[in-house]
């Protein structure tokens, strides 16, 4: 006999894949580390492809994340890709608050792919690195919620060409730079949360587009410059500009916003009013008319958010519920 | 009958039915019309195994270890199945489900099992292929990664670089 006895090393690629394919994704995952050959069939896209068919998601009554879904999470870009293509196509709301393990991930970029995405929420999940610029083609997306991750770098630009957006809560991460301009262009913007991130240079002027703006929350990061003119701003109901390094002329227009409720504009350097000299820098307002009543006790303003539930039309199956915002 | 050879140049005799659940065979007896006058060859098969160890095929003792011989058992043991559905694709499957007698048949050494995994993926024959990349995976399911080296003289061949970096993509998944 001239032939050598057949090991799992000499079958050919494709036997390999075909047997490893029946061991459960996480399993198979972790037996990269046999060897570099065995590494780069599971790497690959059609390994994975195959795997998940052999363990597919168990069908769920709608789109959305279920818990059958938080591997997906922690799977290699290949999984992820694939897993999207094909159990998560038809999603509409991925509602994956908290589903964190004790270890980082990176920003799955594979959910760029998602083509109705309309809410995606992912916060509390000790997701690392820098928002990554393929959510942009999720233009579908008017929910984006990232809060209390590990998120860094600057903000995208582009994340400002998902114009349908209602609400971007990217609050509580380790983002810095300035807050792009092209926040302009998100004119559907109903909540605004940046707080909490590393944010510097001033607050653009271009905010003042955002007329269906009801909170905006910048708290606790290191913005400088004046505080921007809202009059345009008709339907704001929170302004949340403390603890950053604010300047100068406070605009009168705040206090005329027909239905604001409160406004915190604390613990900055050196914020004036020259028009109104009694102006508080704290203050929480009564209703729609605009009365103020001082602001030393912080009965949290009774905000009922009833409002952002609406916001997402049929689909509002409490996407937002318990998500936005969280403030102090 | 159908007469086929193996790469050791012996030759087999068997019914139509039972070689044509070679996809390959099938194909060839098809293409070429009447088979009973040339031996078909299988270049791909040896007949015979050269065995260091002691086991054989329990459901026929005492005959010599044949890979061909072993697929032509098989074959003769599912000759009467119903014919799987034409499959395109993979589909949800678990290595849990096989049949008693394809655990018997397959309670093989792993060069065996092996050469007969090879035979049924060159014979194309999706079910014995399939039960024997099963048998396989199930050896590897519930141990660790040093145990399955162990298991098949795999080599660790990374550079200990790239050893680490795919242990740290594989953190949540080892504590499990």
């Amino acid at each position: 006999m001239d032939r050598t006895t057949p090991t799992l090393q000499t079958l050919p690629v494709e036997l390999v894949r075909n047997i490893l394919s029946y061991i459960q994704p996480s399993d198979a995952v972790r037996l990269r580390l046999l060897s570099t050959s065995i590494n780069c069939v599971i790497s690959s896209k059609y390994f994975a492809r195959l795997n998940l068919l052999r363990f597919p998601r168990p069908p769920v009554s709608d789109a959305d994340f279920t818990k059958e879904d938080d591997d997906f999470f922690h799977l290699p870009s290949n999984y992820q890709i694939v897993y999207i293509a094909l159990f998560l196509q038809n999603a509409h709301h991925l509602d994956w608050k908290s589903r964190r393990r004790l270890d980082t991930a990176a920003f799955p970029k594979a959910l760029g792919r998602l083509p109705h995405l309309m809410s995606l929420n992912l916060s509390d999940n000790l997701i690392e690195g820098p928002i990554p610029v393929e959510l942009m083609d999720v233009d579908t997306l008017k929910l984006l919620i990232l809060s209390k991750n590990l998120l860094s770098a600057t903000i995208p630009v582009q994340i400002f060409h998902l114009v349908n957006l209602k609400i971007l809560d990217l609050s509580y991460n380790r983002l810095e730079g300035t807050i792009p301009r092209e926040i302009g262009h998100c004119t559907e913007l109903r909540v605004l949360a940046l707080q909490h991130n590393k944010l510097t240079g001033s607050i653009p002027r271009d905010l003042n587009n955002l007329t269906q703006l009801r909170i905006l929350s910048l708290f606790r990061n290191d913005l400088s410059g004046p505080v921007p003119d809202v009059g345009a701003l008709l339907f704001l109901e929170q302004m949340l500009l403390f603890k950053n390094r604010l300047s100068g002329p406070i605009p009168p227009s705040i206090r005329r916003l027909p239905c604001i409720q409160l406004c915190d504009l604390r613990y900055n350097e050196d914020l004036t009013c020259m028009a109104d000299p009694d102006f508080d820098l704290f203050a929480e307002f009564d209703g729609s008319n605009g009365d103020e009543h001082g602001g030393t006790n912080a009965s949290s303003a009774s905000s009922g958010f009833g409002w952002l539930d609406s916001l997402l039309g049929d689909h509002g199956s409490g996407a937002s519920r318990g998500s936005v915002p969280e403030l102090r | 009958m159908v007469r086929i050879t193996s790469s050791d140049s012996q030759e087999f005799s068997v019914s139509q039915d039972i070689a044509c659940q070679s996809q390959l065979i099938k194909n060839m007896i098809e293409d070429v019309g009447d088979a009973d006058e040339q031996p078909i060859p299988l270049p791909n098969v040896a007949g015979a195994i050269l065995q260091k160890g002691g086991s054989c095929f329990p459901s026929i003792s005492n005959a010599p270890k044949l890979t061909l011989f072993a697929v032509i058992e098989y074959a003769t043991m599912h000759k009467d199945d119903p014919p799987s559905a034409p499959e395109t694709d993979a589909k949800p499957s678990t290595s849990e489900d096989i049949e008693d007698r394809d655990k018997q048949f397959l309670n093989v050494d792993q060069g065996t099992l092996f050469e007969i995994i090879l035979a049924a993926n060159y014979l194309d024959m999706k079910s014995l292929l399939d039960v024997g990349c099963k048998t396989v995976a199930n050896m590897i399911k519930g141990k660790t990664v040093e145990e399955v080296r162990a298991l098949f003289n795999i080599v660790n061949d990374f550079t200990p670089e790239e050893e680490e970096q795919i242990r740290k993509e594989n953190e949540w998944c080892e504590d499990r």
